[in-house]
């Protein structure tokens, strides 16, 4: 049993003491320090790169805790009664986020180039100035600290090389530890010169940022083989061979898959200012070393444009890769209109990286809450069409929105629907801002804040005003069953006139049961996802109203990016809501990301894309992956590969950002599903994650092989 | 307007001709391949489809059906097939969608409608619509509708056939056709009237018939476990395209068993139960053979 979870709570409990009296932010420094001096180090027969950290026995790991028992770790939430207007909107799914530490991308390019040495320097200068206000002063000072101590943590990997080098007898082994020692003294300090010297530098800051936090998750690289590239060619003119520098990189896998996991970007490919593409030579060998490394992490991302090179995506369209549920496709000429979209100029929005499983973001700019709030979009449909309260539950709060009745066409119920969210959104909007701020005043992070713009100029925390861009991530929770209750409703009641909007509440209280007909012929109504007019252009409605109000709510840095990621809590967040009028019954799944809900049948991969395109996707620039089963039973023919690659470029064409292919098939899944002893290596994609296909629940399992069986099938009768 | 039974359209189907394609399967077939697993194909007529995983025995069909053809003994259901006219009441009735109607009566507009909204992905991929089957050579005067208005769209147009069927059939046809997947699944006519309940000499002459017209054909070329999975097979194979220069590849197509029981959903009978499946290592050596004796291009899909 190994544990190699940094728990910031115990270590704050034991020393809390000696730090009475300091700033919060010198406090956290000091904590910071005391991770980096007393976390267990290892470096492994065989390594090449230092960066082993924790990874002990319990018992190592209680010495550095001492007898301190486990501490909540984050900022208690006030008392929960559900009778606050936040509570409730809880309690039915509409969930701001409370804090995030993750979500984060820093400047590489910059930071290899300089070293901390340099942010020490920018710190220092900006104490200088003599406006600062007492606070401001604090908050460098804290800074300062916090920078200085992460030459402690790589001086401690030189010591432990040195002394390694010394007992090895091994030439060859002693050479490489000799060499991660140098490095180790003098990165990150300094500026890296060589490809060894910039992963190694690279991988060191990565591991800070995660210690500062506590936290190793969606901690992303962004466009790895740009960045690199000046250091890959240096080390290649000096003789460095391939062999040597796949060796570096695999190592560097390793490790993000044993600290990350799933959700650490390292991406290839995309533009230049002129619109030239940018794969190189290292993108080529970034995809030799992932199918070579057979592991989940990194989150493998290609920035596909439309001169993306045939060579490229034949590799990146590989069975290999697929089967890992790699790789990940992104538009870049999307992304970009998506990041000209959030109002950043130009040669800054070029810069832009992709960042965990989600969208693109400016590195070391921009802090962003990814889960800035999950928005129940069938909620205030409930209030539109049942006298302003949900269907299910109590409504213990007044909501300003006066409620109205007898609607005649669609345009009615949206115009109802825009202002009811736009008010449930408010309150949940209010709730997260007083609490981010909150939780940044009392646990900042002045190392992580050092890296990110333009915190030292402003002497603030990154989640307290200090980052150029503070982003929330708004996710479009159910925004297809919403709208697919929407078609119904324009159907069956205004049309047809064979039901009244209040038949369809009951049956939807009663969750169906007895109202077996009225059920049927929900299922039988056109839904999102079959690229049918009327159904898709609900869909359009529905998001365009969630951006809408995601916009106009911007203000200074801060913005709210819409997204229809799910991720796999379709599954989870449907468990807990009560029925849909779409004919969803209670604790079914919602619909997955930019996909169609689980009700529809006639569905394959194309119909997919196109209702997706039809999204006015770059307003969604928090992302909205969407995934397709394509069952290929060849994939090593170059010709079918085309074929999928003339499918992801005609998504992109049309408007897509990004997409997922599964090319598993739901037999496959089956038997993985009866015997997954026989499958521990299965892994599936979803939401710009791959997953091992046994880390989900049977539920889950029995959704992903439903929803495989009904876009294999693409029944037309 | 002509109206055709179509009992499936499937898109972003990749290996019945270039590009991405919508596949049209046209329903009715004379052959009976002892190995067929689509039967959903053979029928010309629409039919009943029962899924028994799907039934959880609510009875709701028994109640609506006027033939009595739902039945329902100790809790196990049974379907008289021969009864049934076709009313659609079960179908209807069914919460569970364990019943459907196999095969629609469908006009070629209906049928472009639907292809056509791939369109988009036809153009990016130099992709388009395959008629399949069944053989879509039964329904001559539907098959030719649907492929002169593909054509009249620019599309790419496929058709895959058995090569029974009338030479009349294929020469109106081929005027619209791009491209013809034709099945080549046994050299020995006797072999083939044992195996598929007609002789090849037609299929032949319509293979020549092709060639004399000049249009391309890709040689399908099912590799059947325990039937045509030997050397003197592929040596057929890599002879007949030597010969037929409008033989412009051979594709491979391991069989697989996974239909087989649709059979019992149509109340019918699998001729055999062929359950073997062609590895993944045998059709490639087949290639591998087949390459050493024609110059055509071998496929495996
Ligand atoms: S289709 Fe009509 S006749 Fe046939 S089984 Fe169903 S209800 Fe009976
Ligand atoms: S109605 Fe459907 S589920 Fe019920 S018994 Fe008939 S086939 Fe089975």
């Amino acid at each position: 049993m190994y544990e190699y979870e940094l728990k910031f709570s115990r270590l704050r409990a034991k020393y809390e003491s000696e730090w009475e009296g300091l700033s919060k932010p010198m406090r956290e420094a000091r904590l910071f320090r005391k991770a980096l001096e007393l976390y267990p180090l290892h470096i492994r027969c065989g390594d090449v790169l230092a960066g082993w950290y924790g990874y002990a026995s319990r018992e190592e790991m209680e010495k550095v805790y001492g007898d301190v028992p486990d501490q909540p770790s984050i900022l208690p939430e006030p008392p929960h009664d559900g009778k606050t207007p936040v509570e409730w909107l809880k309690k039915h799914g509409f969930k701001p986020g409370s804090y995030d530490r993750g979500h984060y991308e820093l400047d590489y390019q910059t930071l290899l180039a300089r070293g901390l040495d340099a942010y020490l320097a920018d710190v220092e200068k900006e104490l200088q100035n003599s406006e600062n206000s007492a606070e401001k002063n604090e908050y460098l000072l804290g800074m300062r600290a916090a920078l200085a101590c992460a030459e402690v943590f790589s001086n401690r990997y030189a010591d432990l090389a040195e002394q390694m080098a010394r007992e090895e007898a091994d030439e060859t082994e002693k050479n490489k530890l000799l060499r991660m020692a140098a490095a180790c003294r003098k990165l990150p300090m300094k500026p890296a010169e060589d490809f060894f010297e910039a992963v190694q530098s690279a991988y060191l800051i990565w591991s800070l940022s995660c210690i500062s936090y506590g936290t190793w998750v969606s901690v992303s690289f962004g466009s790895f083989d740009q960045f690199m590239y000046p250091y890959y060619q240096k080390s290649k003119e000096k003789g460095m061979t391939e062999e040597e520098m796949i060796e570096i990189l695999l190592q560097l896998f390793r490790m993000l898959d044993v600290y990350n996991g799933v959700d650490c970007v390292i991406s290839v490919g995309g533009v230049d200012a002129d619109g030239n593409d940018l794969t190189n030579e290292l993108s080529y060998l970034l995809v030799k070393a992932e199918k070579h490394s057979k592991l989940r992490s990194p989150l493998f991302v290609a920035r596909v444009n439309r001169n993306t090179p045939q060579k490229l995506m034949r590799e990146l369209i590989s069975s290999e890769l697929f089967e890992m549920g790699q790789p990940s496709f992104y538009s870049e000429e999307n992304c970009l209109a998506a990041m000209r979209g959030r109002g950043i100029d130009e040669a800054t929005a070029r810069g832009y990286g992709i960042s965990t499983c989600m969208n693109p973001v400016i590195p070391g700019s921009e802090v962003t809450h990814g889960w800035g709030c999950m928005v129940n979009t069938h909620l205030p449909l409930e209030l539109t069409l049942n006298n302003g309260r949900p269907i299910c539950g109590e409504l213990p709060i007044a909501l300003k929105t006066k409620p109205r009745a007898d609607y005649q066409n669609a345009d009615e119920i949206f115009a109802q629907y825009e202002r009811y969210l736009r008010e449930l959104f408010e309150i949940a909007m209010t709730w997260q801002q007083e609490h981010t701020v909150r939780h940044a005043k009392e646990f900042p992070n002045p190392f992580l804040s050092a890296l990110t713009n333009d915190c030292i100029k402003r002497g603030k925390d990154r989640w307290d005003g200090g980052a150029v861009y503070h982003n929330l991530v708004i996710e479009a929770f159910g925004f297809a069953n919403t709208a697919d209750a929407v078609t119904a409703i324009e159907k069956l009641v205004f049309e047809e006139k064979k039901y009244r909007v209040s038949d369809l509440i009951e049956a939807a209280r009663a969750d169906y049961e007895g109202y077996e007909a009225l059920h049927k012929d929900l299922l039988q109504c056109d839904k999102y996802g079959m690229n049918v007019e009327r159904a898709d252009r609900n869909a359009y409605r529905v998001l365009s109203i969630v951006s809408n109000i995601c916009e106009e709510n911007r203000a200074e840095n801060r913005r709210y990016l819409p997204s229809m990621h799910t991720l796999w809590t379709d599954v989870e967040w449907g468990a807990k809501r009560s029925a849909f009028l779409d004919g969803r019954r209670a604790g079914e799944p919602v619909n997955k990301n930019a996909g169609p809900s689980t009700l529809v049948r006639r569905v394959g991969p194309t119909s997919i894309a196109l209702s997706a395109c039809k999204m006015d996707q770059i307003r969604f620039s928090g992302g909205q992956a969407l995934d397709v089963h394509i069952g290929i039973r060849n994939m090593d023919s170059e010709r079918n590969r085309d074929k999928i690659a003339a499918y992801i470029q005609t998504y992109f064409r049309l408007g897509g950002l990004q997409l997922q292919i599964n090319g598993l098939t739901s037999e496959t899944l089956q038997r993985a599903y009866d015997k997954p002893a026989d499958y521990p290596n299965l892994m599936v994609r979803i939401g710009g994650h791959s997953r091992y296909f046994n880390d989900f629940t049977n539920r889950m399992k029995q959704e992903f092989i439903q929803r495989f069986r009904v876009e294999e099938g693409a029944f037309l009768i | 307007m002509t109206e055709g039974v179509v009992f499936d359209i499937q898109h972003f189907c990749v290996d019945d001709g270039p590009g991405i394609r919508t596949t049209v399967f046209l329903k009715g077939c004379q052959l009976r391949c002892a190995w067929c697993h689509n039967p959903e194909g053979l029928l010309p007529q629409p039919q009943l489809f029962y899924a028994a995983s799907s039934c959880t025995s609510c009875q709701a069909c028994a109640s609506v059906c006027p033939g009595g053809c739902h039945q329902f003994v100790d809790g196990h259901h049974t379907v008289d097939f021969s009864s049934c006219t076709l009313c659609g009441a079960c179908v209807d009735a069914c919460p569970n969608e364990a019943l459907r109607v196999s095969g629609r009566r469908m006009t070629p507009q209906d049928v472009l409608v639907e292809v056509l909204r791939d369109m988009t992905f036809f153009e990016t991929s130099g992709g388009g619509v395959t008629l399949s089957g069944g053989e879509p050579l039964l329904q001559v005067d539907f098959a030719c509708a649907i492929a002169r208005g593909a054509k009249e769209k620019g599309l790419h147009v496929s058709v895959e056939t058995s090569g029974h069927c009338a030479e009349e059939a294929l020469r109106r046809i081929s005027k619209y056709v791009d491209l013809f997947l034709f099945d080549f699944k046994l050299a020995s006519s006797e072999r083939h009237k044992q195996l598929t309940g007609v002789g090849n000499e037609k299929i032949l002459n319509n293979l020549a018939l092709l060639n004399s017209l000049g249009k391309p054909v890709i040689l399908r070329c099912p590799i059947i476990p325990g039937c045509n999975d030997h050397e003197e097979h592929y040596l057929s194979i890599a002879s007949l395209a030597n010969q037929t220069p409008c033989i412009r590849e051979i594709h491979l197509e391991p069989y697989h068993p996974f239909g087989i029981g649709k059979y019992a959903s149509l109340g019918m009978k699998a001729r055999y139960d062929w359950r073997e499946i062609a590895t993944s290592q045998c059709v490639k050596e087949a290639a591998e053979f087949i390459r050493s004796h024609t110059n055509t291009e071998v496929q495996i899909t």
